[in-house]
């Protein structure tokens, strides 16, 4: 009597013979202690490989993933902000330059000598709307000055336009669009 | 949460959200736990490495483009750790875990109980504990087969991609494995390595 293989009889056990040799198998088995015995012992092995290992994580690990993740989403913010005062800095220096010229008309004549055709923007149209509040009285007296209030809120949207820029293009990658 | 797909939770923590982090990690802490402790020895230094791994994880789920399961992913990212880690250390991936067969004889001579014949003296929780104490002793890549496999009924083709290694190869280290198992509990069933 010619005993199966250990591999057709690991197979067996399995389920993963084709149906003649499962068929084969299965007939031999029913003749063939030895077989069985070995089928059975092999069934206490794939008995004991279902055992989880009992080892576990310390009860503290969850919490310290977490909190290595959060310093690394912090760094993240920090980018942003760093990415913010650039943004900032380089405003700064463009509206003061703008401030310094802003009359493109005598800049060009001075350094170049060119003349523009002239044309002027009078702004007083814009009181004739009267529905704004007349912010510059509110800061009278103050050292604040509408300005000032104007540049920082101009900044500010131009802070959060940045990280939501930063946020959408980080989405993006993530998503492989 | 446990109805929230895979799909939805990827995303709620690429939105941003660490909650949802949390509920991925729990879902797929056993996957990790289960292939540090069968790769690696060292207690110390199975809690380090799951945290790097769960750390690469978050990392990396951007590039997750769900080509492959979620779980055959996160099992590659814990085996490639901890093969990284086995090679710092110099350890063989392929070579039984004990230096010498006597060593290995003494651990089984533990398990024979005292002086009654095997069968008998060798209770099913002896047995249990020596195919136990007989699966650390497996070479890294038999373990991480067979803990893949019936630990987490994974088939040869989720494997072969986790362990970067031909689904031939897989199968193989899987039936030798369980020969290891079987031949090293025959010894100790005296009544059965008779027979056979
Ligand atoms: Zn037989």
């Amino acid at each position: 009597m010619k005993h199966p293989s250990e591999d057709q009889i690991q197979a067996y056990i399995d389920h993963k013979l084709n149906p003649e040799d499962k068929e084969m198998v299965r007939n031999h088995l029913r003749t063939c202690p030895v077989c069985r015995r070995t089928v059975r012992s092999y069934q206490r092995i794939y008995e004991q490989l279902k055992v989880e290992p009992n080892w576990q994580f310390s009860l503290q690990f969850d919490a310290r993933v977490m909190r290595k993740i959060s310093k690394e989403s912090l760094g993240e913010i920090y980018n942003k902000l760093w990415y913010a005062l650039l943004i900032f800095g380089i405003f700064i220096a463009v509206i003061s330059i703008t401030v310094a010229y802003t009359d493109a008309q005598s800049y060009l004549n001075m350094v170049r000598n060119i003349s523009l055709p002239r044309f002027d923007m009078n702004w007083d149209f814009l009181k004739s709307f009267n529905f704004l509040p007349d912010v510059s009285s509110l800061f009278k007296g103050t050292k604040l000055n509408a300005h000032f209030m104007v540049l920082c809120i101009i900044v500010l949207v131009v802070i959060v336009l940045i990280d939501q820029a930063i946020q959408f293009a980080r989405t993006r990658t993530h998503q492989g669009v | 949460m446990s109805d929230v797909t895979d799909k939805d939770l990827i995303d709620a923590i690429l939105a941003g959200n660490q909650r949802a982090f949390e509920e991925f990690m729990q879902r797929y802490k056993n996957l990790v736990r289960h292939i540090i402790v069968r790769m690696i020895a060292n207690t110390a230094d199975r809690e380090d490495l799951g945290q790097e791994v769960f750390f690469k994880i978050y990392h990396n789920l951007g590039t997750f483009r769900f080509a492959s399961k979620v779980s055959t992913w996160v099992a590659k990212i814990a085996h490639n750790a901890c093969v990284n880690y086995l090679q710092k250390k110099k350890i063989p991936l392929l070579e039984n875990n004990y230096l010498e067969e006597d060593k290995n004889g003494i651990t089984l001579e533990r398990f024979r109980g005292d002086g009654q014949s095997p069968l008998e003296s060798v209770e099913q929780e002896n047995a249990a504990a020596l195919i136990q104490a007989a699966i650390e002793q497996l070479p890294v890549h038999y373990r991480s087969v067979i803990t893949l496999y019936h630990l987490h009924e994974m088939s040869y083709a989720e494997i072969s991609e986790i362990m970067g290694l031909p689904e031939g190869t897989v199968k193989s280290y899987l039936f030798r494995a369980r020969k290891i198992l079987r031949h090293k509990l025959a010894r100790v069933y005296a009544e059965e390595a008779a027979v056979t």
